[in-house]
């Protein structure tokens, strides 16, 4: 090998060298990008705490028990609202292509912080209150949210094509913003379909 | 006689009224007020939030004060409930505690914070003393044994002699 071959062997080995012995500085200086995803999640599981068992047909003044969870993994500690939102068949839900929440407003209200990677999950119970038939139209006045009741007043009009009438109890995911200072849409949303029977 | 009488009535009537708009004005005081103790709640619990993830991005722990923070935010949750029902008194207390809490956490976090920071910053300074001194002796090393290895190259070079040389036997 040539002297310059040497040179050039010796210069990439201190480079090397030097690379290394730099590394505990680099690495509290540059950002380096986690390789996982960021997201949150939510969920709702039935009275036995599985994705099965969620009420359908249900009646007035009668008790039913879920499970409600959500889970931060944004890499930080997060502030979530959980705004509960009552709809029947025709009125809008989350605009989930352009994220948008439903512009009804909201019956009840859960906030939570969470950690990275830490998960939150409550039982919570419902009940419609009151209900009122007329033909082919059902109005729900009021339902209660762990024994707290709450006025809705949301007309379902009969659905021949599923034959009933439908209402969804949702849950909308809102994150707070720390530059905003308020809470902004997490583009999350689940709920499930009831039908009103009596 | 007959003037006394509804003279009386009137004046009753008046006395009445007059109390029944006094604790309206109070009872609408009382409701502005709690009102405003849950919001203001609601921002001192924003405003440790904020403190907290500095904390956190200053590479504290503080895990112990989300709890810390989900407690406050319980309180607040009683408390909005409380009003809605018209407990005006236990709604105030309720948000009175929530908002102690959150000053608590928000004190403990720019604590905390601090220390981190301070923790980071010599943790840097001996991270960038440490890189630049290794950076230095392999430096110097490399220069030094580049000097070693070409002094011997040449001296091998120069000793080595051609085939076929006329003092050869």
């Amino acid at each position: 090998m040539s002297l310059k071959g040497y040179l050039n062997f010796f210069l990439a080995g201190s480079l090397l060298l030097i690379l290394i012995a730099s590394y505990p500085a680099l690495v509290m200086l540059l950002p380096f990008p986690r390789s996982m995803e960021l997201f949150s999640e939510i969920w709702i599981l039935g009275p036995t705490r599985m994705s099965e068992g969620y009420p359908f047909n249900v009646s007035a003044n009668k008790q039913y028990g879920l499970f409600f969870g959500v889970r931060n993994d944004l890499g930080r500690s997060a502030y979530y609202a959980v705004y509960v939102k009552f709809r029947n068949l025709t009125q809008p839900a989350p605009d989930s292509l352009n994220s948008k929440p439903s512009p009804l407003p909201l019956v009840y209200e859960f906030r939570v912080f969470l950690a990275d990677g830490q998960k939150w999950e409550m039982a919570f119970n419902f009940m419609i209150r009151n209900v009122f038939f007329r033909e082919d139209s059902s109005l729900v006045s009021s339902l209660s949210i762990d024994d707290v009741d709450f006025q809705v007043d949301c007309l379902s009009k009969w659905s021949s094509e599923y034959s009933g009438f439908y209402y969804q109890l949702f849950f909308e995911l809102w994150l707070y913003d720390n530059a905003l200072r308020e809470f902004h849409y997490h583009d999350r949303f689940v709920g499930f379909w009831v039908n009103m029977t009596g | 006689m007959s003037i006394l009488r509804p003279s009386l009535v009137f004046i009753t009537v008046l006395v009445l009224a007059s109390w029944f708009s006094v604790g309206a004005r109070f009872a609408a005081a009382g409701e502005d007020t709690v009102a405003l103790a849950i919001s203001n709640g609601e921002d001192i619990i924003n405003s440790a939030f904020q403190t907290v993830l500095e904390a956190e991005q200053a590479g504290a722990n503080v895990s112990r004060l989300l709890i810390s923070l989900n407690s406050a935010e319980q309180l607040l949750v009683q408390a909005r409930f409380s009003f809605r029902i018209g407990d005006f008194e236990n709604a105030s207390r309720l948000a009175e505690r929530s908002k102690e809490i959150g000053v608590v956490v928000e004190s403990e976090a720019a604590g905390l914070r601090d220390l981190a920071e301070k923790s980071w910053h010599e943790r840097f300074f001996v991270a960038i003393a440490g890189s630049m001194s290794s950076i230095g002796i392999i430096a110097s090393g490399s220069f030094i044994g580049w000097r070693f290895f070409k002094r011997r190259y040449y001296r091998r070079v120069l000793g080595m002699k051609p085939e076929g040389s006329p003092d050869e036997p």
